[in-house]
């Protein structure tokens, strides 16, 4: 495997590690909202789970290929900063609605 | 606007690659490159995750200190998760763009713009907690 640097592998772990403290805080989050907005405190943390199940099949895939693939990351690290923005206004409306 | 996979690993297949605003113009640079500014965005996914991870602690817990100063603490540290969530992809986009063009990586101002925020409601929760 020609990965000179490892960047490969340092950036899907990189992405593992991001995934999941994005899942983490999702849980997390609507576990302390869920009393103030109901149901839609869930949608955060759907997002962060699509995205950990997103980073480990692309993870699996780039692990089986022979080589690394040119990076592609472009719509998944869209939704990324989308769960994260999503997160945030959450925690803002319940802030806020208190 | 397709790119070839051009590491040339057996399933060769065309597909056009998103946002054009990126690919639509340029050539691939070194993988390693495409790598780093990867990680770098990830980096800034992380720090406003640490921002919103702050701003929820500092609305739970209970200080000392007036409600109405957790409230407008809390806020800033969420608006600040906010353009470290924004400007991380920004950031990415402006990067490899550039790297693909084969311009200079343009600069932000965003990491001075937190570090100032941060510093000062460091020092008034500081203060707020001593006095409280």
């Amino acid at each position: 495997v020609d990965d000179r640097g490892a960047s490969a592998e340092r950036t899907a772990l990189a992405w593992l590690r991001t995934s999941l403290s994005a899942l983490g805080t999702a849980a997390v989050l609507t576990r302390l909202t869920v009393h103030d907005l109901g149901p839609g405190a869930f949608v955060s943390l759907a997002l962060a789970g699509l995205l950990t199940t997103w980073t480990f099949v692309d993870g699996r895939r780039a692990r089986s290929g022979p080589r690394p693939r040119p990076a592609r990351p472009a719509a998944r690290a869209a939704t990324l900063s989308l769960a994260v923005v999503a997160m945030i206004f959450t925690e803002l409306a319940a802030l806020l609605t208190r | 606007v397709t790119g070839a996979d051009d590491q040339g690993d057996g399933d060769t297949v065309e597909r056009p690659r998103w946002p054009r605003r990126v690919y639509g113009d340029g050539s691939d640079p070194d993988y390693r490159f495409s790598f780093a500014n990867e990680r770098t965005f990830l980096a800034w996914i992380r720090t406003g995750l640490a921002m919103l991870a702050a701003g929820l602690a500092l609305d739970v817990v209970n200080l000392s200190v007036p409600d109405v100063l957790q409230t407008v603490g809390a806020s800033a540290l969420l608006g600040l998760g906010l353009l470290c969530a924004v400007t991380a992809w920004l950031r990415w986009v402006a990067s490899e763009s550039a790297m693909r063009r084969s311009r200079p990586l343009p600069g932000f101002g965003s990491s001075m713009v937190v570090c100032a925020v941060l510093v000062a409601l460091a020092l008034t929760m500081a203060v707020a907690v001593w006095l409280g």
